[in-house]
Formats: C-alpha cells, structure tokens, sequence
C-alpha cells in the first residue's frame, strides 16, 4: 500500500473509528500485536487531548464534577474543531459546548472565565500605564493622550455561579457587574468591574484619546450614557487594575 | 558529521534535564548560583518549544532567565515532520520565531507524523522505513531546515508497530536521511530499549549500528510496562526513572561515541527537581567512566604497539 497515498489514511480512519478500518497487511506481527500497538497510539491520544482540557479547566471540572466533565470532554476532544486544533488551544469553545451538551449555563460561563483567563495569561507583554505617567501633563494634553486596552486585559459580565466562585478568592467580586482580567506584570490579576468599565475597555480595543474616552456618553444609547465624572473614575480604575497602555 | 549548527551557546557533552514549570524556581535558583552546572550535574535545559507558542506572560520571563543562565535546547513535538501533507507550516513558522527569539543551542523534532492539516493528533506516529517514505522526510526535513536557517537533529522513534513492507532497517533510514539532509541525530536510548522489546528486535545491534559522528544529543527516559499474553509491551510515556537496560545501552554507546549532551526526560508524574539531577548525575558518571575506559584501551593499545 502506498504510504502517503493511502497509508496515512488508513491509519487515521483507525485511530478515529477502530481497528475495523485497518487494512490487512500495513503492518507485520499478529492482529492482537497490531491491535495492541494501535491501541497505545489511540490511548496516548486522547489521553493528551483529554488532559489539555482538565488543564485548562480546572474550576469547570471542579464545579460539574469529574464523570460529568470527563464525559463532555470525551465528546468534545473529538468534534472536528477540537480535533484539527494543537493541544494550547483546545478548549476554544468550549463554554459553548457544554451549553449545547445541555449543561448548566453558570458552569458553561465559569469555563468561559478560564478560558479567558488563559488568554490573559499568554498574552503579549507590555508595560501597563499608571497614573504617576500622566501626572504633571497639562489637562489640554492629557485629552489628547491616546490609551488603549493591555493586551492581557479583557472584562466581562458573568453569570452569578461565576461570580460566587471568583468571589471566594476576591470578595468583592461576589457584588460587582463584571470581572476584571488582567496582567500587568508577571501575574495574572483578577479584580471586580464595573459595566462602565466593560464598556470602557470595549472601546479602547483600539486607540483612543482619553478625551474621546470622556465624551463616551456621546457614543452610548440613552440606556448606556453616563456622566462623565463616572467614566473619569471607570478609567482611573481601569489605569489602577493595569488594564491599559499607552498608544503612541 | 553534523553540519553548519552555530548557535551562540553549544550544548555542552554532560547531562541537561527537561526543564518542567513545578521546577522553575528551584532549578533557576540552582542554575543562577552556578551550583548546578558543577560537574556531575545537570548543566543545560530542554523545553518543547510548543510549550511557549505564546505572546507573552509568565512561561516566556521564565524562559528568557533559563536562556540567559544556561544552553537551552529546543525539542519539537509538533512539527509533523512525516505527515503526507508535509510539515506543519504554522507550527514551522513559530518555532522559527522562538529560534529568532532565544538562538536555543539545539533545535529537534521526530522521526513522526502527527495526523492532517484537519486532524491533529497529538502523538508520534510511525513512520515506515521505505524508499518512499525517506524520500518525502527527507524533502520536509530540508523545508524545515531551509526556514530555520540551521541543520536539525532528528529522533529515532518508539515503535509500537512494525510495517510489513518496511524496506530498510532502523539505521538505514536515519543514516540516509542525514546524508540526504546534513541533519543529525538525536539518539533516544529509552525509544532503542521500547522498539527492540516491542518489535523483537536486538536493542544491542540497534544501539552499535548508529553511527556516534551524527549523533548530537541522547535521551534518556522511563517507560511503562504491560504485560500481555503473547509478550512484553512497553510504553514510552517518560513517567519514571531511567530502566536499567536503558542505562546499560547508554553504557555501551557512550563507550563507543564518547560523551555527548545527554537529556533525562520526565514529562508524566513529574517528581521532584532533585531526582532529575540524581538522574542526570548517574548520566554524566556514566560518561566520565568511558572517558576513563577510552584513555585506558589507548594507554593499552599505545603499549602494545
């Protein structure tokens, strides 16, 4: 049998659906050798797989339970996005399949939180900006100052168990909106948020002048719109937490 | 001979241990206060280079203190080398630009293929040992070489099953693909003593016809063990201590090759940071004891004429 033509095929089609799609004769030894040997290749596959996953999702796996998890986890090593993905990035969407495998909706946002929290872990570096920075700029300038969201920083609105859970670490998470991620130095922070403050690191995606910034109200609808004393203090809290840089 | 490999940092010829994040502080702690490159210990590190395929954060300071304290070799686990799609193009792409960023002393993957462009698995798959599948390896080896702008050792496979029309045995291959390529090698003791066990093969003649002027770096690991009712079968899975068949194969090549840079690997039920380098100890023992046997048979030989 040609190897690249079709051996490689033949045993993919094996390790994915069983020995039945093994041809005879690829490889030498006894058909219980071959399976045996096979099933060492398919065992140290899903094992990995299946270990990247409790890795990444350690809370998750806590909250639902090991057989509850190992069993979505089963199912979702498998599906043909997890499949085709390298081990670091296995559990992108995974939040969404335990919603779609009928779990809970606190325990499907709790995996979202891990997983953004491992974004924000390997994220890229960069130096956070801190009030003392923009101290002594005169206000006309500081206006004119360009900020924009740390690439580790990332805020959001969580479901309640989410909450619960985080709050056992920080207590003030327990009341707050929304979590703050971020990394401004070696570790990864995880701080309470306003919805303000959500809205505010939206928008400093991109760059934007601190004066935009302050005029957000301009931007938001009526439901949305705040003073602006209120965004002033949502970014002096976001500059606080190291949630953004400096853009210029 | 290997080829032109000029990073700024040589791997040294004694024994380095696979560098494991639970170890980071103590290991660094050591390295930095240059205990740890004492001779009779571990003196270089070896990371998967996938294992940092990120940004930024943590796994990078850390590494970046490991690479200004000690030769760090990069050992791929990714790149699919023997995959009839060829090699992983992205997986390729960032492991040149960790190559750009940290200049490792040694760069290697495997003799494997790990899946499709659709379907990764993340496993080393066997590759046969057939005029075909030589001539594509090689052909990916070369790719892989050209974008990282420097020669590549490449790792002699655990073999858990055997190809009925392989054409060539285990040496063959690898020897050609080196002529073929200029790559070296990088010579896993443990995956002689798995594949001679698991294959029926004899894991002395497997050691004795690698020829030592390509090999660049050794491996040393555990393995597991099932026992089944038609025979033995051993698991590469790097989860205990080096078995004494493999140390007494390591014996025999190093009295052959001499010292080279030899790595304990543990990637599962990874034990304390001092059991690494008891481990890596007996490796660069082991080697000074050849050393001494080399001097011996010369003094003999020098006598004799």
């Amino acid at each position: 049998m040609p190897w690249l033509d079709r051996g490689q095929d033949a045993v993919m089609q094996a390790l994915d659906h069983g020995p039945v799609h093994l041809p005879d004769g690829l490889f030498a030894g006894s058909p219980e050798r071959v399976l045996a040997g096979m099933k060492v290749h398919a065992n140290t596959i899903s094992h990995a797989r299946l270990v990247a996953l409790e890795q990444t999702f350690p809370r998750t796996r806590d909250a639902i339970g090991h057989d509850r998890f190992n069993a979505h986890s089963r199912q979702f090593v498998i599906e043909p996005a997890a499949a085709a993905r390298a081990l670091n990035d296995i559990g992108a969407g995974f939040d969404a399949f335990l919603i779609a495998a009928g779990e809970d909706a606190g325990a499907a946002d709790l995996a979202r939180f891990e997983w953004l929290w491992l974004q924000s872990y390997h994220a890229a570096d960069a130096t956070a900006l801190a009030l003392s920075d923009l101290a002594g700029i005169a206000p006309d300038d500081l206006l004119e100052q360009a900020l924009m969201r740390h690439p580790a920083a990332v805020a959001a609105q969580f479901a309640p168990l989410v909450h619960q859970l985080i709050g056992a670490e920080a207590p003030a998470i327990t009341q707050a909106d929304a979590i703050l991620i971020t990394r401004p130095d070696a570790d990864v922070l995880i701080a309470p948020a306003s919805g303000l403050m959500v809205t505010v690191l939206r928008l400093a995606q991109n760059p934007r002048m601190i004066g935009n910034l302050l005029a957000l109200d301009s931007e938001l609808n009526d439901d949305d719109a705040a003073p602006a004393g209120e965004v002033m203090q949502a970014l002096a809290d976001l500059i606080n937490a190291g949630a953004l840089i400096r853009a210029d | 001979m290997l080829a032109d490999i000029a990073p700024l940092r040589a791997l040294p010829p004694c024994a380095g241990v696979g560098l494991k994040p639970e170890h980071y502080p103590l290991a660094l702690e050591r390295v930095s206060a240059s205990i740890f490159s004492q001779p009779g210990s571990a003196s270089w590190f070896e990371v998967h280079p996938q294992n940092y395929f990120c940004a930024g954060g943590p796994p990078h300071r850390w590494l970046t203190a490991f690479a200004e304290a000690a030769p760090i070799s990069f050992h791929s686990v990714g790149l699919s080398i023997g995959s009839a799609d060829g090699a992983n193009m992205v997986e390729l792409d960032q492991l040149a630009a960790l190559c750009d960023r940290y200049a490792p002393a040694m760069v290697s993957d495997h003799l494997s293929w790990s899946g499709s462009a659709s379907n990764r698995y993340p496993d080393l798959l066997p590759v046969p040992y057939t005029r075909e599948a030589l001539d594509h390896f090689a052909a990916q080896v070369a790719r892989v070489q050209d974008r990282l702008g420097r020669t590549m050792l490449i790792e002699n496979p655990s073999r858990y099953l055997a190809f009925a029309g392989d054409e060539m045995d285990e040496a063959e291959f690898l020897h050609a693909l080196c002529a073929r390529t200029g790559c070296g090698l990088l010579l896993d003791i443990n995956n002689i003593e798995v594949s001679a066990t698991n294959l029926g093969l004899d894991a002395d003649a497997m050691v004795d016809a690698i020829d030592p002027k390509l090999v660049g770096e050794v491996h040393l690991a555990g393995h597991a063990r099932e026992d089944h009712p038609d025979g033995t079968l051993l698991i590469d899975d790097h989860g205990s201590a080096v078995s004494h068949e493999t140390w007494r194969l390591f014996e025999r090549f190093v009295n052959r090759a001499g010292p080279r840079p030899v790595l304990i690997e543990w990637d599962t039920n990874v034990p304390e940071f001092g059991v690494l380098t008891t481990e890596a100890e007996i490796a660069d023992a082991i080697m000074r004891r050849s050393v001494r046997l080399r001097q011996s048979l010369r003094a003999d030989l020098h006598a004799v004429a």
